[in-house]
């Protein structure tokens, strides 16, 4: 999971599926809003350093294609 | 449906408990005491601190009695719906209404002034046992639903002590997070403040549901999402 981190620290946001919720609003406060608009929890979570994004969409039943393009459009 | 003028059953009375076991003419002497009121949907039959000055039976229709706290938040104490009393508090000596209640839909109810129905309870004096046995009733409900928020309140507290714990000294593996170190229902019990009982009938029952898994001194949150919307009290989503 780190390693996957690393390897795209340098590209576009590149958040994938695998991607640990934690990191990506650590890194990308612009992601931020993308929860809070789907009234998903994750800011703040004591959960978020520990679950990935497909995690976090399967609890909250919400797309995680959709998730994952909205995200990284968030980061741009 | 527009309501009829009066909509007076005459079997009204047999189904309220406060004149049950009234003989007939007891009975038709309560309805000959009685005062109706239609009740217009967001019509208010008394509010919350007003003086208790009349108790109702509702004929028809229905009435929400909602509560206002310190804060100012609205909260729904009951639903009355046809044949059932509301405003009991006027029988037993209470001074004011405790909520509000208001028609839902519009309704009808036959109402009693505090000084009818302690004439009648003189005459009937089953009336005033009547009424002491409803309020037991209503009594009995409110503390098992102060038990049931007593209860989760402290699973509330026990989530976010082992949420704390996550975040504090977790680490993840498969199939959940390992709280990591030795950690025993002791400790969480001092942690959040309970007793070592609550803890372990609490977790129990978060094991039976795949959110925790307790082994010796050994804590794994299975459902990281589950025990979060125990602590934060979240809306479950269907």
């Amino acid at each position: 999971m780190d390693g996957h981190l690393k390897e795209t620290e340098f590209q576009d946001a590149g958040l994938t599926a695998q991607s640990i919720v934690g990191e990506v609003m650590r890194r990308h406060p612009a992601t931020l809003p993308v929860f809070l608009r789907r009234h998903m929890h994750c800011p703040g979570c004591p959960m978020a350093p520990f679950m990935t994004l497909a995690e976090a969409a399967e609890n909250y039943r919400t797309d995680l294609g959709a998730l994952l393009a909205e995200l990284n459009a968030a980061c741009r | 449906m527009p309501l009829q003028e009066k909509q007076l059953d005459p079997a009204l009375l047999d189904a309220v408990d406060v004149f049950g076991g009234l003989d007939p003419s007891g009975k038709d002497e309560a309805l000959a005491a009685a005062h109706w009121r239609k009740l217009e949907t967001g019509e208010r039959a008394f509010e919350q601190d007003q003086e208790a000055d009349a108790f109702y039976v509702l004929s028809a229709g229905r009435l929400k009695v909602t509560q206002v706290t310190p804060e100012g938040q609205e909260i729904i104490i009951r639903y009355i719906g046809p044949k059932e009393m509301f405003g009991c508090v006027a029988v037993c000596g209470g001074l004011t209404y405790p909520g509000t209640a208001t028609a839902v839909t519009d309704s009808w109810a036959l109402g009693w002034t505090r000084a009818t129905i302690g004439a009648l309870a003189q005459t009937y004096p089953g009336i005033a046992l009547n009424a002491m046995r409803t309020m037991g009733g209503r009594l009995q409900d409110t503390q098992s639903r102060l038990r049931e928020m007593q209860t989760e309140r402290v699973e509330r507290r026990i989530a976010h002590g082992i949420a704390r714990l996550v975040a504090q000294a977790g680490r993840r593996v498969e199939g959940g997070i390992l709280i990591d170190f030795p950690v025993s229902r002791q400790d969480i019990a001092e942690l959040t403040g309970t007793t070592l009982h609550t803890v372990s009938r609490t977790l129990s029952a978060w094991q039976e549901r795949g959110v925790v898994e307790l082994g010796r001194q050994k804590l794994t949150v299975r459902d990281p999402h589950a025990l979060v919307v125990i602590a934060e009290d979240l809306p479950l989503k269907e």
